[in-house]
């Protein structure tokens, strides 16, 4: 789950690196940067709450 | 395309293969090795990878073409490229006593230890009243331009320092330098971006030529 949302996050700061357009940016900020804090986030979960 | 972009590009296809692999081979990172890939591939490389991503951003977003992308600036872009020395955005830009590829950021940023975030605050704030107020041309700025951005790189020049009309008066030049004289709008280097006029203008370089541009 957290890997699937990386590679979203990680695929969306790529292209919009590709396209370097100012409304590029926000997607990086607001799309980008939520699937990879929730990939984190759900990373970081597994590893506190897996026996 | 920038050598910065290439290489982010590759370590985050790089970094995507790693996290595929984890995902696909879960019966990886049973073992502590297969523990510190993960967290490596989960953790530290999305971490990195996204403070190198905002990184990168800002500093596309300094370049003159960045700003000049959105509709409303294309006759801002314009006014750079006057060939008329009266013009004083253009006349810093046509004769490169600004970073050409980085024309904008180089006069509207405050050069503050906060400077570049307030920019990019206010880039956001640009997003926002684009969306919600719809401006029309000519757009105006939020707060009186500031003389410290013209003074970060004129103080001390000897053009600005000894310049006859700036030591006229004694009262002018500590008004200029504490910012209760503005340089641009106190009817001495007024003639900035024309952009209402820029039909009845003259271009450098003139139309045609081979020359880079910066749309």
């Amino acid at each position: 789950m957290s890997g699937i949302f990386l590679l979203v996050g990680m695929a969306i700061e790529a292209i919009s690196l590709l396209w370097g357009h100012p409304t590029s940016f926000l997607i990086f900020a607001i799309f980008g940067g939520a699937c990879l804090a929730l990939g984190l986030i759900t990373y970081l979960f597994s590893l506190v709450f897996t026996k | 395309m920038d050598i910065t972009k290439v290489i982010l590009i590759t370590f985050i296809a790089l970094s995507g293969l790693l996290v595929y692999t984890v995902v696909l081979r879960p019966d990886l990172v049973s073992s502590r090795g297969g523990k510190m890939l993960a967290f490596i591939a989960l953790f530290i490389l999305p971490v990195a990878l996204a403070g190198a991503g905002v990184q990168t951003h800002v500093e596309l977003s300094k370049r003159t073409e960045f700003c000049l992308s959105c509709h409303i600036m294309k006759p801002y872009g314009q006014s750079l490229k006057i060939d008329d020395s009266g013009h004083l955005a253009a006349s810093h830009f046509v004769n490169h006593r600004i970073p050409a590829g980085e024309a904008c950021y180089t006069c509207h940023t405050d050069y503050t230890m906060f400077g570049p975030v307030k920019a990019k605050m206010h880039g956001l704030r640009h997003v926002w009243v684009w969306l919600t107020q719809d401006p029309k041309p000519p757009i105006h700025l939020y707060k009186p331009f500031t003389n410290q951005n013209c003074l970060h790189c004129h103080l001390g020049a000897k053009s600005f320092e000894e310049g006859a009309v700036h030591n006229a008066d004694p009262e002018t030049m500590p008004q200029i330098k504490s910012d209760k004289l503005s340089c641009i709008s106190s009817g001495c280097h007024d003639l900035n971006h024309d952009t209402m006029n820029l039909d009845k203008q003259k271009f450098y370089p003139p139309a045609g030529a081979a020359k880079g541009t910066t749309e």
